[in-house]
């Protein structure tokens, strides 16, 4: 489906090409949403499926067919981690729209979300990564990786070339900064 | 704005990289240390090193919830399930799937919906209970309910329900936003929907799950109320009254639901009124993060929506009473929240209040001033009753020589006052009345009926006023000599119930009505009602006390008999008051006001007695002009009437003295507890019992004022005279004492104090027992004097007691138990126990069970002990927050001006100065100093605090 390969995207991204940035997202997208369409049939009534596994089977499909080197590593899984919220999101807006496609009043966030708290919470996680982007976005990595894709502190090390001492610094201040954000949030409502 | 609000917590963020590893102590103090940084960047430093600490559960919760997301369906159109097949998807819920089906085979039958439980957590345990279940479920049958017809499981295990299809179903939020329903148009809709609920209540199934929609209304117009019992369903079963939070809707779940607590036909008035509400305003009836929050924001929420957006006041009562938090003050049964909604519609008048009732306890001791003064004016009445009551025997024309004799009896008991002081009208009432019993005895009386008549008057006038003990043998005394008479067993029993003994209260009912059953005429069930209510009481059962008083209410006034009625109603106002639903209260006696002023002259002692607790009442709810009102109008009448004498009289200028306080017009509040004083004085001298109550009015203005030295001098004085004249066993007297011990505490006399309360402890052991609130009250100070002095073998264990005995008897929430907590906390501290005392606290702060409400003024001082805790600990970090809540929590409860929130304040900025940030403090300090002169506040004790604080920041 698509004609360039990831490993190219990521090393032009790199070299300046800002603009393919869209092209990962949209590549890596893709192959979430099919990997999950695939997973979700292969499983029996009401088993679910977490994004971390799916994070693991895209990873892996996109390391089959090419030659991922380590210093796109980083890159890749920030855009996987980016394109899985995305995908998250527009699952449970997909969700929440058809059921409530008429009603045009307005409505509060856990409104449009539905009943379950749970998936509001996946909205407010979404929040509160929009917002740690802009103060720091490193710490957003690192809380996206560990959150969202599941990795161990020792994988994130790997990854982004920091003892894992750092990284579990790190990620106790993005913690944290999130934990922060989201007080924030709700101490104005 | 937000560019910099950005830029400020990049900042911190920076700031805070370099201190994840220290300790929060050594995180703040090197916060302090860096120089030139923003307030705004310095409070966010501080939420990140606070928001450090905290667990990460959060994140657990939210990759949980990621999982959700996800999740697999398995049903499309055209599959069949069961017999059926599935022809149009009609709704994908967290729970459940909805599709309209028909029957394989069949051209015949309806189309039905079937609703598939395609959810994770269900498959284990539904199968089992889901047989049994729906052949409830199955059972309901009513127009305004979607009729369930069976239940099965599909091929791959789910379960399904097979329903009736509702055509064209809106829900109800979406009906009324497209129709433009009115107000009126909704609470037609929310009346049919409790109708058909309440139904269902009959049939023992709770909904558990009422919410928009759930709430259809078909091609025809008709509601019907959809998923009955599902979820009770989808419980764990293990659990059958929980429900699990998966299942349910936080925006309209009652609070005892969130909570885990057990569920009852009241949680589905909640939810019902809860889509009521959003209904009528548009907005969503409760908070976000109510689930976060475990509901402790409920209340407020839905008072501000009420109040912002439900403009009719007795549609907003009714809503209220439906959306109490606690379900044991909402409407008992769906029919009731139905009946008054039907009456609003019919602008007939509703009675939000009528069966709902909390067990609150609370400022027993505020209306003693007001009971005492009414029960002198009562006595004067008991008196004048016995002639009326000899007048009446004349009238019947049985025995005119008794009447004659009576009249004699009467006459020659006042004449034995001292002349000077039957001239001056101010005769002692407990002379005249020991005289009277006494000279009964000689009396020639022919029938001991009469004799008994005649000391049973006497007995009610000690009773009312006040002197129970000498009521009790008096009445022992008519009951010797008659068994049969009904006013002495009565009379006993009210004894019974004012010396917290349900037990003889309830033996004494007992010969009542075997009495009744042999009497020939119908006796007065009221009067007995009145009683149980009183042992109602007593036991907890505060529900059943008002519920008794308002039957004696209306039962008296079906019968017409304008005096009990009122009296009753004192006991309803009284009964709501201390439920702190003092708005009610008043309600209810103006309410009987209105009747008793149709036959009964404006100065009738019930009718002041009644105006006089509306005094009180006002100034509770803090309708100060009312109040106002009401003594202007109260003084004016009794001063026209009666001239200065009135006992009433000084009472009321107790009480406008005491609304001047609360508006904090102290010059006037001075003014008024003088008058009183005055007039006391002249009325009654020194040491009578009436100028101890104003005395001690004086003390406490002194208190509230700051100037304590003053407040002991006047208190003791009280004390003393309090000695004297009603004698040092009487509840008034121990009362007095007790607060004065209290201020010698804070004056730092702790021998002195501990001298004063050991003794009224005793006695107060022996005559009303330690589970007394007074008794607990007054070891709780005791505990906390013995502290003082560092005698902590006799303080930590008798403080532990106190606190077992008051949770036990009184509750968790009780003022006196949350004092009993703060003491024991308090002793703790001294012995440096401070992980206890921290841990104590906390319990009252955070335990479910125990917590308190954010509206509730303990907070503030539960806040600022564990401020105080943590300082001891050195742990900055915590101090500052805690103090910082408390602040608020003061801010929020009382507004910014009051003097406990100014001194709060100021507590607040000498911990900052303590952690040499001097410029925040002194930021509060000069606020305070603006406030008091924008308010001409003056208080010694505030005045001091400050000068301290800006001698240390120079």
């Amino acid at each position: 489906m698509h004609e360039q390969s990831i490993t190219m995207l990521l090393s032009e991204i790199k070299a300046g090409r800002k603009d393919l940035v869209d092209d990962v997202f949209a590549i890596l997208y893709a192959e979430i949403k099919s990997l999950a369409g695939h997973q979700l049939k292969r499983l029996s009534p009401g088993q679910t499926i977490t994004p971390t596994v799916l994070a693991h089977e895209c990873y892996l499909k996109v390391v089959n067919n090419e030659q991922l080197q380590l210093n796109n590593t980083r890159h890749f899984l920030h855009y996987m981690a980016l394109s899985m919220r995305a995908y998250l999101v527009d699952t449970l807006r997909a969700k929440s729209t058809d059921k409530r496609q008429h009603i045009k009043s307005a409505m509060s966030l856990s409104d449009c979300v539905g009943d379950s708290q749970l998936n509001f919470r996946v909205m407010e996680m979404e929040q509160i990564f929009k917002r740690m982007e802009a103060i720091d976005e490193k710490l957003t990595e690192i809380l996206q990786l560990k959150v969202l894709l599941g990795l161990t502190y020792q994988e994130i090390s790997e990854v982004i070339d920091l003892s894992e001492r750092q990284v579990i610094r790190r990620w106790q201040q993005a913690k944290a900064l999130a934990l922060a954000i989201y007080n924030e949030g709700n101490s104005d409502g | 704005m937000v560019e910099q609000d950005i830029k400020h917590w990049q900042q911190a963020n920076e700031i805070y990289a370099d201190m994840t590893d220290l300790s929060v102590s050594e995180a703040i103090a090197a916060l302090h240390q860096l120089p030139h940084v923003e307030d705004e960047v310095k409070s966010l430093v501080i939420s990140l090193i606070s928001a450090g600490q905290q667990s990460s559960q959060y994140f657990d919760q939210a990759m949980e919830s990621y999982r959700q997301v996800i999740k697999h369906t398995i049903f499309e159109v055209g599959q069949v399930v069961g017999d059926y097949r599935l022809t149009q998807a009609l709704d994908q819920g967290g729970t459940a799937e909805v599709y309209v089906a028909e029957k394989v085979g069949s051209e015949v039958q309806k189309p039905v919906a079937i609703k598939l439980f395609n959810h994770p957590g269900y498959l284990s345990h539904l199968s089992d209970r889901f047989q049994v279940e729906q052949k409830i479920l199955a059972g309901l049958s009513h127009p305004n309910i979607v009729k369930l017809y069976h239940g099965g499981h599909s091929s791959n295990g789910v379960p399904y329900m097979v329903m009736e299809l509702v055509k064209d179903a809106k829900t109800i939020d979406r009906y009324v936003t497209e129709q433009g329903c009115s107000t009126r148009d909704i609470i037609g809709l929310i009346i049919q929907a409790a109708r058909a609920v309440a139904y269902a209540h009959t049939n023992l199934v709770v909904h558990r799950d009422i919410k928009p929609s759930n709430l259809l209304i078909d091609d025809q117009d008709t509601l019907k109320v959809v998923d009955f019992g599902i979820a009770k369903l989808l419980n764990k079963p293990k659990d059958p009254q929980k429900t699990t939070l998966l299942a349910l809707t936080p925006n309209y779940a009652a609070p005892e639901q969130i909570k885990s607590e057990p569920i009852s036909v009241r949680t589905d008035v909640f939810s019902l009124a809860a889509v009521c509400l959003q209904l009528v305003t548009g907005e969503s009836p409760l908070s976000k993060d109510r689930l976060l929050s475990g509901c402790v924001n409920d209340d407020s929420h839905i008072n501000r929506l009420l109040k912002n957006k439900v403009i009719d006041s007795d549609l907003r009562k009714i809503l209220q009473q439906a959306l109490q938090s606690e379900s044991s003050r909402r409407y008992r049964h769906m029919d009731l929240f139905a009946d008054d909604l039907q009456a609003w519609l019919e602008h007939r008048p509703v009675s939000a209040s009528r069966d709902s009732f909390v067990y609150r306890i609370g400022k027993f001791a505020q209306r003693r001033t007001a009971l005492f003064v009414t029960s002198v004016v009562l006595l004067l009445f008991a008196v004048s009753s016995v002639i009326v009551f000899s007048w009446q025997y004349r009238q019947i024309s049985i025995e005119v020589e008794k009447s004659r004799q009576f009249k004699q009896f009467l006459l020659n008991v006042f004449a034995a006052a001292k002349p000077e002081e039957a001239r001056s009208g101010a005769i002692d009432a407990r002379l005249l009345l020991a005289q009277a019993a006494e000279n009964i005895d000689y009396l020639d009386l022919k029938a001991a009926a009469d004799k008994s008549e005649l000391t049973d008057a006497i007995a009610q006038a000690y009773f009312q006023l006040g002197l129970y003990e000498r009521a009790d043998a008096l009445w022992q005394q008519v009951y010797q000599l008659t068994p049969d008479n009904r006013r002495a067993m009565l009379g006993l029993a009210q004894v019974a119930v004012i010396n917290n003994d349900a037990e003889t209260a309830k033996q004494w009912l007992q010969r009542v009505q075997k009495n009744d059953s042999k009497a020939t005429q119908t006796e007065r069930p009221a009067d007995l009602w009145l009683i149980q209510s009183g042992i109602a009481e007593l036991t907890g059962d505060q529900e059943q006390a008002l519920s008794l008083a308002r039957r004696a209410h209306d039962y008296f006034q079906g019968e017409d008999l304008i005096q009990q009625q009122l009296v009753a109603a004192q006991r309803v106002g009284d009964l709501l008051f201390k439920a702190s639903q003092s708005k009610q209260a008043i309600d209810f006696l103006q309410h009987s006001l209105v009747t008793g002023r149709q036959t009964l002259p404006p100065t009738h002692p019930r009718i002041l007695a009644i105006k006089n607790n509306l005094l009180d009442l006002y100034n509770d709810v803090g309708e100060f002009e009312q109040a106002l009102a009401i003594s202007d109008e109260l003084t004016s009448q009794i001063e026209s009437v009666f001239g200065e004498r009135h006992p009433l009289l000084i009472d009321t200028y107790v009480a406008t003295s005491g609304t001047y306080r609360a508006t904090g017009d102290m010059d006037k509040a001075k003014e008024y507890a003088e008058k009183a004083y005055q007039l006391a004085l002249k009325l009654h001298g020194l040491n009578s019992a009436i100028t101890g109550r104003v005395v001690n009015t004086l003390g406490v203005l002194d208190y509230v004022r700051g100037n304590i030295k003053e407040a002991i001098a006047h208190i003791s004085r009280a004390a003393e005279i309090f000695d004297d004249s009603v004698g040092e066993n009487h509840p008034d007297t121990w009362e007095v004492k007790t607060n004065l011990t209290a201020l010698l505490n804070m004056n730092q006399e702790y021998q002195r104090a501990i001298d004063l309360i050991e003794p009224v402890v005793k006695s107060q052991r022996q005559e009303l027992g330690v589970n007394h609130k007074s008794t607990i009250y007054s070891q709780t100070i005791l505990a906390r004097l013995y502290g003082d002095i560092g005698d902590f073998e006799k303080a930590t264990p008798l403080a532990e007691s106190v606190l077992k005995i008051a949770i036990e008897n009184l509750g968790e929430q009780h003022p006196l138990t949350l004092g009993s907590y703060f003491t024991l906390a308090k002793i703790y501290q001294k012995q440096n126990r401070l992980a206890d005392a921290i841990t104590l606290i906390g319990t009252i702060i955070h335990q479910p069970e125990g917590a308190l409400t954010e509206d509730n003024e303990s907070i503030i001082t539960a806040y600022n002990t564990l401020a105080d805790l943590y300082a001891a600990q050195d742990d900055m970090v915590n101090a500052l927050l805690y103090k910082q809540k408390s602040w608020q929590a003061a801010q929020h409860i009382l507004g910014d001006s009051t003097l406990r929130t100014l001194s709060q304040r100021l507590k607040l900025a000498q911990l900052l100065q303590q952690n040499k940030q001097f410029k925040e403090a002194n930021q509060h300090v000069q606020a305070v100093q603006l406030l008091m002169q924008q308010h001409a506040i003056e208080h010694p004790g505030l005045q001091q605090l400050l000068d301290l604080l800006n001698s240390e920041n120079q």
